[in-house]
Formats: C-alpha cells, structure tokens, sequence
C-alpha cells in the first residue's frame, strides 16, 4: 500500500502530466529555484515572452517541468498549402457554426472587444446570417468594447442584435448548454503575431531575413535588459536554442525568417492554451468540472482552431508581416471593411490589449495553479502541491 | 516605497513592503546594522545583517517574543517609544544599551514617518471619492453620448446602471486598499500571538498581492510619491 506521501506524490505529478494548463504566473515559491538554472529560465518565461499563461509545444519536443502534453483537441494539421482565400475561410466558418447552433438549438454567444480580431469574426456572422438567425447571435460586451469600435456598435449591434454585460459572463457547463461560445483567439497568431517582440529589427528589415543566419539578433529579441529585476542571465540563449531544435525537428518549409520564428512560438506553444482562455479567466467558480464532450464541442467550435484557418496563416506567413506596422492584419481590415465601411477604423486601429477583460476579477480572483482534464483548478496550496511542484521545476533539464 | 513598520520588539524590525531594492532602501534609512525582517508583498523575505533567513524566522517564532507580544497589548494604534519602554520596563527587561538607544531614535523617525504617511494617505481617500463622483459622471456622460446615436437602447442603459453601480461598490476602478492596508497594519500591531501575526501577515500578502498586479501600476507610483513626500517632510521635522 503507498505511502501518503507517495500517494500525493504520484496524484499530482499525474495531475500536471494530464493538465489542460499550467499556470506560469509567479509562483509564491518558499524554496529558492537557483540551484537548478533550467528552473530558473522556465520562470523566466511568463516575464519575457508576451502572453504566456502556459507553455505546451504541439508537436515536436519542448520538455517542460510538469511532463504535460497537448490535447488531441488542439492538435495542429498537417502543414501544407491552402489557394483558399482569407474571406472564404471566414464566410465558411460562419455558415458552419451557424448551422451548429441551429442544429443544437444554441445561440451564439461572441465575446466582443471592440478590437480587429472579434470584430472580424462577429462581421463574418452578420454577413453572413439569415434573418431568422438574427435571434441566434448574443454579443457579449462592455464599455471598454463601445469605446474600442463604437461606430461598429452603432450600426451593427444596437437594437439589432442580442447583448450580454461582459461582467455577467461566467463559463459553465450549464452556459455551455445554451450557448457556443465564440472568442478571437487566437487571431493575433494567425495573422502575424509577437511583433513587439522584434519590432527593434523591423527599420532595417532585419525581422525579414533567415533566423538560421541571425540567431543573435533573435537571442537579443528576448533577452531582457540587464537593468530589468526579471533578467536572468542566459535566457534568450537557452530560449531561442529550445525553439530553435523544436523547429527544426518539425522542420516546416514555409517558416524561415525571424518573424516567422516568432510566429512558431505562438503557432505551437501558446495556441492550445489562447484558444481555452474563457476556462481560465471567466469563471467564478473554478471546483466546476466540463465532461469531455463538453470540452470537445469547444475545441470543435473554437473560431480559428480549425485546420483551413492554421494552413491560411501558413501559407501566408511571408505576407502575414509588413516591412511595418501598417499592414497588420490587412485581410481582416479589410473584410471588416467591406461590411462597416469605417474609413477611421480601418485607417488607424492599431494593437492594444484585448478588452473586455474582466481585469478585477482577474486581479482579485485565487488563480488555481494547473487545470486538470475536467478543467477543474488545482491550487498552489492545496495538498502537496507546492512540494510536488518544487521538486519537478528542481529536477527540469 | 515602505508600506508600514508592522510592528518593533526588542531590536527587531518588521516592515511590510513591496519590493527588495525599496525594502533596502528603507533598511539604510534604519542603519543596516539593525536586524530587520523584511516581509514584502510578494512574500519575499529578506534580511540585511549578519542573521540568516533561517534565524530570522525563529527569532520571530521564539517564546520571548510571544512573551514580549503579551506584554505589548495595550496598544491600539502603532507602538511609540514611550510604549515601547514602558511594556519593556514592566516585562523586566535589561536597561536599553547605546546601540538600542540609537535604534529607539529611528524608531521615533519611523513613527514620525508613518503619522506623515497616513495623514497624507487621508488626504488621497478624500481625492479618490472625489474620482469616483467624476468616473460615474463619465458613464453618465457616455451613456448620454451613445443614446443620442443609437437611440432608445435597452442595453447600453443596462450597461450604464451597472457600471456606476461598480464604481459605487469600487470594483472595476481602483479599490480602496489603502484603507486595508492601514487596518492591517493596526490590527496586526496588537495581536498576541506570533503565529496569529505570522498568519495574519501571510493573509494580508495574499489578499494584496492582486491590486499590485500591473494594471495598478499608476496607483503604485502615486503610493509611492506620497511615501517619498512623507519622508522628505519627516526628515526635515526631525532635523530641524
């Protein structure tokens, strides 16, 4: 019979292995992690890479501490060439959820910011509704998102369609009954993501050339200032070689200049966890447990994460980024301008940060610390948790 | 930018604060040959004389401090010097020694310091309900500006009435954790037991961690201004 402490041993390193996510925020760490200095860059990561919650390659090798795999859900596609055009992914994945939710009597709920990437997707639903599906689309926003693109607001949403306050949404099975819930994410990815990242190597088009030929200028793209209390030495070494021998043993043709690298970290580490976003910032209630079925209605009704979206964006990838800024994310400015005809909008968005976060509830919320497959939260000071934890981020190579 | 001293026994400091570099900063302000147990809200501790992490932490756990806790109970607002010697006198304790004469003097700049502090803090809470008058006449305003666009429109007044009322209960603009902060800071001041201290102080760093999370960047800085001002203003009282 196992000891207590190999039975918490074995139930939370399986925990992490099976976890739909990992949590990389700061961990409130008693023991000091400087002895092993793979540790030490894998809790660099959150502080220097934009927008990491988790971590998880899907495909290829990264080894991460907590041994955890990506879910068949997300799997990427083969990667291979696509003639199909940007608009005709869009109008086809509209018809497609609309048909879902007509076949299983659900409304659509789309989380709206106000910003490119959900504008889009609500614009391919108006364009491409019937009447009688008009009842069938719930927008969910706030003020942050009227502010974001009011004009849009104006004409396109007011009395015509169907409103939730963002501040009411809360993802739970029984939401998820009545409703499929559609988000942007990850719109950024599939359009030429991280561009902050290398933006210092775009006035001489450095970010254009081959990463192979530039690995220190790549080095240098994430490796944070001395100055910065973050800075750990050695990452951005230790990074861009993990990536580096990740890319290189999936070996995709099309990804060749430092851009396209970028494009890598989010295409095949970031997706799974940027597509389940909902599950780790809307919920009041994190004991709640999605049955597998559940969790694969979302995966299978996750906006982009379809295969003709993946094979769009590479395809595209040497047109995805500009020599600037100004062409970023023209397919979509312009599909959504065709609808709105907001000459402002399409001149002059530029990127921010997505609202409608909840931020308050994000800041005042007990995060859990990883999400088993139920997408039930497990937290940081649970049973053995943080022992457990310690010893798997000591023991990373 | 140092949040408050939580309490003082014997020569031991404990402050609460908010990064390393600025707990060092007000750790030379004391003399760093002070042992002084710096908890910051992001659970670091750190240390700046001779004494270990290790010893730092029994220190805190050790029976004579509990027994010096017991004594310090009749206070209800942060510990002064007169306090001080008058529980360490009753307790029958050792005459102080020059060195602890010297730390009694910082001690007075440190309460100096923190009178200063939370008269000025005062003085923020009145700005602030002064904000959310105007933050609530914003949405009004861009309730009435969306009105006139869209016209009648269920949604948007739903919108409106549920965001003021947020702003009322201080949600979704910043919240009043100043007001926390001093309550704990009290509250922890006259507690007996040093567990309790030690849990209420792992409590309090939990439920402060979040507001220091980068949204609230600005209201750092305005916090940390009001405590530099504070300084300044003590430390030209206490000179001059």
């Amino acid at each position: 019979m196992a000891s207590a402490e190999e039975y918490f041993d074995r139930l939370i390193t399986d925990g992490l292995a099976e976890s739909r996510m990992v949590q990389m925020t700061s961990l409130p760490l008693t023991r000091p992690i400087e002895k092993n200095q793979s540790a030490m860059y894998w809790n660099s990561l959150i502080r220097t890479v934009i927008g990491v919650s988790d971590w998880r390659c899907r495909t290829g090798t990264f080894s991460n501490p907590w041994n955890s795999k990506s879910s068949i859900e997300f799997a990427p596609p083969p990667l291979a060439y696509t003639p199909d055009s940007f608009d005709d992914i869009a109008n086809t994945r509209a018809l497609e959820l609309l048909h879902e939710a007509r076949t299983t009597d659900r409304q659509l709920l789309v989380l709206w910011s106000g910003g490119i990437d959900s504008t889009l997707v609500l614009t391919s639903f108006i364009k491409n509704m019937l009447p009688e599906d008009q009842e069938r689309i719930v927008v969910c926003c706030n003020f942050a998102s009227i502010i974001e693109n009011t004009q849009f607001y104006i004409k396109h949403i007011s009395n015509k369609l169907q409103c939730m306050d963002y501040q009411e949404f809360d993802l739970t099975p029984n939401l998820m009954k009545k409703f499929i819930v559609i988000h942007g994410d990850p719109g950024d990815c599939l359009q030429g993501p991280s561009v902050p990242a290398y933006a210092k190597l775009m006035p001489d088009g450095t970010h254009k050339k081959p990463w192979k030929n530039h690995i220190a200028e790549l080095e240098q793209t994430c490796q944070m200032h001395t100055s910065n209390p973050s800075y750990t030495d050695g990452f951005g070494k230790w990074f861009v070689e993990r990536v580096s021998e990740n890319l290189e043993e999936v070996a995709p043709e099309n990804v060749t200049t430092i851009a396209d690298w970028w494009w890598w970290t989010y295409y095949n580490f970031k997706w799974e966890f940027s597509c389940q976003r909902p599950f780790y910032f809307s919920r009041q209630d994190y004991t709640t447990e999605f049955t597998k079925d559940l969790v694969e209605d979302y995966a299978r009704n996750t906006y982009f994460n379809t295969a003709d979206w993946q094979m769009w964006s590479y395809t595209n990838l040497q047109e995805l980024v500009g020599m600037d800024r100004s062409t970023h994310k023209q397919h979509a400015r312009d599909y959504i301008f065709e609808l709105d005809h907001n000459q402002v909008y399409y001149d002059t968005k530029i990127k921010t940060a997505g609202a409608p976060a909840n931020l308050e509830a994000r800041r005042t919320s007990d995060l859990p610390f990883y999400f088993d497959q139920n997408w039930k939260g497990h937290y940081w000071t649970d049973t053995a948790v943080e022992e457990i934890s310690i010893k798997l981020l000591m023991r990373f190579i | 930018m140092m949040y408050g001293l939580v309490s003082f026994h014997q020569n031991f400091f404990v402050l609460v604060n908010d990064n390393y570099k600025n707990t060092k900063l007000v750790q030379h302000l004391f003399g760093s040959q002070f042992p002084t147990m710096c908890v910051n809200l992001k659970l670091y501790k750190c240390r700046t004389d001779e004494i270990s992490q290790k010893n730092s932490d029994s220190y805190a756990l050790s029976p004579r401090l509990a027994r010096f806790n017991e004594a310090d109970t009749s206070v209800h607002r942060l510990v002064d010097d007169d306090c001080y010697i008058d529980t360490r006198e009753s307790f029958g304790l050792a005459e102080l020694t020059e060195d602890q004469h010297t730390i009694k003097t910082n001690f007075k700049f440190v309460y100096e310091f923190l009178n200063t502090y939370f008269s000025r803090l005062a003085l923020l809470e009145e700005r602030k309900l002064a904000a959310i008058d105007q933050k609530i006449e914003g949405v009004k305003q861009l309730e009435e500006f969306l009105l006139l666009q869209t016209g009648e429109d269920a949604f948007i007044s739903t919108l409106s009435a549920n965001q003021q009322e947020r702003i009322r209960r201080g949600e979704g603009v910043v919240k009043n954790y100043n007001q926390q902060l001093l309550n704990a800071i009290m509250n922890l001041n006259i507690k007996k037991d040093t567990t309790e201290l030690i849990g209420l102080l792992q409590f309090e760093m939990q439920s402060f961690q979040p507001v220091l999370a980068s949204g609230n960047k600005r209201q750092s800085q305005v916090i940390s201004t009001l405590a530099s001002k504070s300084l300044t203003d003590t430390r030209k009282r206490i000179n001059g």
